[in-house]
């Protein structure tokens, strides 16, 4: 197992800061595919993602850089793994990385700053629900009160993530306390060793034995492949159609054109969503203005009713006779 | 009947006999001659041979009797009779002439020289003789017999019947087997001088004798005919076994089917009757009436004329002929035809009528008149005559004349369609004139003479229209009817509708204002408006506001609808929108009105305008449309208009609402408050509630936006506030029970929700929220649960049952 991306189980559980700290600023360099032409970096942030461990996230980077190398003419791409937010934010506002697959979530944690180019998939889907994942003898979200709940480490906004865009703001501020994991199996790992009674994490993470779903939160979107910078549009234009020819056989297996809206909405969900009690308007019937009608009369002057009978001369008349 | 029927030539012919036979069947003279015994002898001798009819003996011997004694009387009377009887009438009138020569007054001898005159061709001579004879010794039966024939010869019919009625009386009972001759001569004559009734019971006497007398049979279908055609046809029809013999049958079969309106048949029988005598004026006569009859002028003309040319003299063809001139749009050769001639006595007023009429159609009405005037009087039963006087007075624009004449000829022939229409016309347009001046009572009564006439639907729906406005609703039900029964327009149903409404049957009155206003029919402008108008009126008057407005929807969509129309709708608007706004709907009121406001013409009356702002302004408020409420109290305020309201909210109406729809926006609301204080002095008795709900609303108001600013505090103010102009909804003390929940006063809150479920839906949803920060998911779902079942509209209310049920549990 690669220790900058393995929960750190050894002796007493350190504090998440510690382990994210170790992490802080290391790469998994690799040798790029092709010589000459230009070479664009493949960025890879995906802590939130259910991938098993290190060595499925190098693959699947690899033939995600390799397959826009085939398409994308004159570029070479060559795949970066971040285990870590500051890394990751580091290495973009250096330029170091001009395309990169990242956690949607803390994308709009990040309120979106990078353009999106195409959503990943899973069977067809660009969401993924998650779930709540408890160990033996846990029957009901109730009986978590004042327990540790583990969770992968966004990088930006966990907390917001979890108690507003996953459980809808059902949760009083201290209902549990969160306790962040490097990656989804970190988490559920925690679970398994009793370092927490329960963790969130997204449905397709693997579980460790004694571990099961006890509940399904809300869903969030996959992935999104997103421009970081120092691309022209018309290179933009052919890495978002090279993507959405890539197939695999993971937990990511393609692309789709990003949809509209799906980031924002969850950029919004991140907002507490307080539940305001409300007004009654007062009924209109409150307002009876009854007694300055009372006595009112209503009458229209009928017609003379000679006039009616002999219309004036240029009036048709009383129409044929009936035969 | 014609004078040439075969049957009665034959009939004229014995008739010529009559002296003869009279004579022989006569017994002597009562005056005996002294004669010898021989003279005696040949005489008797000579009267037995004349009975057996041996006139060569007889005349043998009376020649020897008279040889024996030239003073024998009676035997030149017998011999004179043998002369006759061989046809020597001029030799027997000799021969009487000698005996008149001895016995200058002996009867017989005057009688017989009498009835030879005339068999000899002297027939003046003959019937002055006679004459005297009769009326020196009125029993002389043969006298009279020869009298009658010879009357009937020449036509003198009245002369005929005397004679023989005479005959009759006097002749002796031996010759009663022979009266049926002289009984069918009087029929005959009586039938020609116009007494068929007489006629027809001589001929029925004849018939119990014997039934299938010819001659009897045709005078009897002929002398019915005469009295009542419809009773002759079954008579003529049986007469079919002498047509051959006697053709004039089919003519008089042909003028019955005339005079009965039987056109066809008419015309089928005139065409037969020419094919028996193709030439023959009459059959051309009758086949031209029948044309005349069936409307083809222009073959009648044809018949008639040849008709007129077979037969010049007959004055009657001429009078069919400037007839169906007439007709032809051809007065004037009708009137120069008839007016060059001398009528024919027996059809002088016919001739007269037809030429007046004549003389009308060519504008010489003057003229016609003249002709008419003098029959006034001896004609004053005679339809016709009044008829021709009234089309005349037409013509010379003398209505009043020509009503009254018409009238008294509608009332000598009540059926007779060419003096109903005209009058009918002439009522109508007298009614019309009464009308024009207000005399609805002439103008009724003349046009229930003119329905009587003719019925027609105008003057039907002009009658319900008067009885209506006469305040006689029964009266102009059956009017009302009639015209609907003749037409199926909408301004007679229209008319039918009032009528149901001022008799109070209001669903028949609704379905015929609906039958009206759905027909498919043209109608003019006004009378679609005033037909809606009425409609309108009729609904709103029955209660139903909407309706009227309903009625009026269609007229007012044109896109300048006529005042009244505006007005009835602002009216109608106005009363549906009056209960909407006592009920508190003022956004529905507010639409109501708007409507009718937006048909508001520039220039329509300031009290109208007023009076639908007034309302327009109290609706825009109630529903808390504040601009629009604003710029209608502006414009109000500007016209110091008064509102259609309990006094004295008419007057302060206008300076609460605008407080009110200031007092709207929060900033204002304190202010407004105060201006209503203020108010509260002139706002008394029904003005009182509306400053009151004024005060309450811009307070419940104020208290809503600080709630939604997060003030809570002042929010609580407001709705201490609110509670001084009255008790507080429950609404109100909901929103203080949100206030307290806000403030953190949990446990209160959730008291005072929980005892405004029922009437305020919001608190279910406030309730959950309070369990909700309490930590109590489960009742904090069932609070969601209830108030999603209570239809609550809150756009997360579904999200957040969704989330509970998901995280805490639940079904």
């Amino acid at each position: 197992m690669d220790r900058r991306e393995a929960p750190d189980l050894g002796g007493a559980m350190r504090p998440l800061s510690l382990c994210l700290a170790v992490l802080a600023g290391l790469t998994l360099a690799v040798s790029p595919a092709a010589a000459g032409g230009r070479t664009v970096t493949l960025g890879m942030y995906v802590p939130a993602s259910a991938f098993e461990g290190p060595s499925q996230r190098l693959a699947f980077a690899t033939a995600l850089a390799d397959h826009l190398s085939a398409k994308v003419e004159g570029n070479t791409f060559v795949p970066k793994i971040y285990a870590d937010a500051s890394a990751f934010s580091a290495a973009a506002k250096r330029g170091e990385v001009q395309v990169a697959l990242i956690d949607s979530t803390y994308a709009a944690a990040r309120g979106l700053p990078f353009r999106a180019i195409a959503a990943a998939t899973h069977v067809g889907s660009a969401q993924v629900s998650w779930q709540l994942v408890v160990g033996a003898g846990v029957t009901s979200m109730a009986e978590l009160a004042g327990a540790v709940i583990a969770h992968p480490t966004i990088g930006a906004k966990d907390r917001e993530f979890l108690e507003h865009a996953l459980f809808a703001n059902e949760l009083g501020r201290s209902f549990a306390t969160w306790s962040g994991a490097p990656n989804p199996s970190s988490a559920a790992t925690m679970v398994g060793v009793g370092k927490a009674k329960a963790a969130v994490v997204p449905v397709g993470t693997k579980l460790p034995a004694g571990v099961r779903a006890l509940l399904e939160l809300e869903s969030a979107p996959l992935p999104m492949l997103a421009v970081v910078g120092g691309l022209g549009n018309s290179e933009i234009s052919a890495i978002a159609s090279a993507a959405l020819s890539f197939s695999r056989r993971d937990l990511i297996d393609g692309f789709k054109p990003p949809a509209e809206g799906r980031h924002g909405e969850l950029v919004k969900r991140l907002a507490s969503r307080k539940r305001s009690p409300v007004f009654a308007s007062m009924k209109s019937s409150r307002l009876s203005v009854a007694p300055l009608l009372a006595n009112r009369r209503f009458a229209i002057e009928p017609t003379e009713i000679l006039r009616v009978a002999r219309p004036v001369a240029d009036d048709e008349g009383g129409g044929k006779t009936r035969r | 009947m014609r004078r040439r029927d075969g049957r009665l030539l034959l009939l004229a012919s014995l008739l010529l006999a009559v002296p003869l036979l009279s004579v022989l069947g006569a017994p002597a003279p009562a005056h005996a001659q002294r004669a010898d015994d021989e003279t005696d002898v040949l005489v008797s001798a000579a009267r037995a041979a004349i009975a057996r009819a041996d006139y060569d003996q007889a005349a043998n011997l009376l020649d020897r009797a008279l040889a024996l004694n030239p003073r024998r009387i009676d035997a030149y009377v017998l011999r004179a009779t043998v002369l006759g009887v061989r046809g020597q009438n001029v030799e027997a009138v000799a021969l009487l002439r000698r005996a008149q020569t001895l016995a200058p007054t002996n009867g017989d001898v005057l009688a017989a020289l009498g009835a030879k005159l005339v068999a000899a061709g002297e027939p003046v001579a003959g019937l002055e003789l006679l004459e005297q004879v009769v009326a020196r010794e009125p029993r002389r039966y043969e006298a009279h017999a020869v009298l009658a024939v010879e009357f009937r010869r020449l036509g003198d019919h009245p002369r005929a019947i005397a004679s023989l009625q005479a005959y009759l009386a006097a002749r002796p009972a031996s010759l009663a087997g022979r009266d049926r001759f002289y009984r069918l001569g009087l029929a005959e004559s009586l039938l020609r001088s116009g007494e068929p009734a007489k006629a027809r019971d001589l001929y029925l006497e004849v018939l119990l004798d014997d039934p299938t007398h010819p001659l009897a049979r045709l005078g009897r279908a002929w002398a019915t005919a005469a009295l009542n055609c419809r009773l002759a046809m079954g008579m003529l029809r049986e007469l079919g076994d002498l047509v051959d013999e006697v053709p004039a049958i089919e003519l008089v079969r042909g003028r019955c089917a005339l005079r009965l309106g039987r056109t066809t048949e008419g015309l089928a029988l005139a065409k037969s009757y020419l094919g028996r005598d193709p030439s023959g004026a009459e059959g051309h006569a009758l086949l031209g009436e029948a044309e005349l009859a069936s409307g083809n002028i222009k073959a009648a003309l044809g018949s008639l004329a040849r008709a007129a040319q077979a037969a010049p003299d007959n004055k009657n063809y001429l009078l069919a002929l400037a007839r169906a001139e007439r007709q032809n749009g051809d007065p004037a050769s009708a009137a120069k035809r008839l007016g060059a001639t001398e009528p024919p006595a027996e059809r002088r007023v016919e001739w007269t009528v037809e030429l007046a009429e004549a003389l009308t159609a060519t504008e010489r009405s003057d003229e016609a008149l003249a002709l008419l005037e003098p029959l006034r009087s001896s004609e004053a039963d005679d339809a016709r005559v009044f008829a021709a006087l009234g089309l005349a007075a037409v013509a010379l624009a003398k209505p009043a004349q020509a009503i009254a004449d018409l009238s008294r000829a509608h009332e000598l022939a009540p059926d007779d369609t060419r003096i109903k229409g005209p009058l009918a016309i002439l009522l109508r347009e007298a009614a019309a004139e009464a009308l024009r001046t207000g005399d609805l009572a002439t103008a009724r009564a003349r046009l229930e003479r003119a329905t009587a006439a003719v019925p027609d639907a105008d003057s039907f729906r002009t009658l319900a229209a008067i009885a209506l406005a006469l305040g006689d609703a029964r009266a102009a039900l059956g009017p009302a009817e009639a015209a609907s029964a003749l037409v199926d327009d909408p301004v007679t149903l229209h008319v039918l509708a009032r009528v149901y409404q001022a008799l109070d049957r209001d669903t028949d009155a609704r379905r015929t204002f609906a039958a009206a206003s759905s027909s498919k029919r043209p109608l003019s402008r006004s009378s679609r408006d005033a037909l809606a108008i009425d409609q309108a009126a009729f609904e709103l008057a029955s209660g139903d506001a909407v309706a009227a407005v309903e009625a009026l929807a269609k007229v007012a969509a044109d896109k300048q609808p006529s005042s009244r129309v505006t007005e009835a709708l602002v009216v109608a608007a106005r009363a549906a929108a009056n209960d909407d706004l006592a009920r508190g709907e003022f956004s529905t009121a507010l639409r109501q009105l708007e409507r009718a406001h937006d048909k508001l013409a520039v220039n329509a009356p300031g009290m109208l305008r007023d009076a639908l702002e007034c309302d327009l302004a109290l609706a825009a408020t109630g529903a808390g449309d504040r601009k629009r409420a604003q710029a209608l109290l502006r414009s109000l305020a500007k016209r110091r208009a008064s509102c259609e309201l309990a006094p004295p909210a008419d007057t302060v109406a206008v300076a609460i609402l605008d407080t009110w729809v200031g007092g709207m926006v929060l900033s204002r609301a304190k202010a407004a408050l105060k201006t209503l204080d203020s108010l509260g002095r002139k706002a008394t008795g029904p003005a009182r509630p509306l400053l009151d709900i004024a005060a309450r609303d811009i307070a419940h108001r104020a208290a809503a936006s600080s709630f939604d600013q997060g003030a809570w505090r002042a929010a609580s103010d407001y709705l201490e506030l609110a509670a001084r102009y009255g008790k507080l909804s429950a609404e109100e003390q909901h929103n203080a029970a949100v206030v307290e929940l806000a403030l953190g006063k949990t446990v209160s809150a959730i008291s005072q929700l929980e005892r405004l479920t029922r009437e305020v839906p919001e608190a279910l949803l406030n309730l959950g929220i309070a369990y909700e920060n309490r930590g109590d998911q489960v009742r904090a779902l069932d609070y969601f649960e209830r108030a999603a079942k209570a239809k609550l509209r809150h756009p997360g209310l579904a999200g957040w049952i969704a989330a509970k049920r998901r995280i805490w549990g639940g079904p």
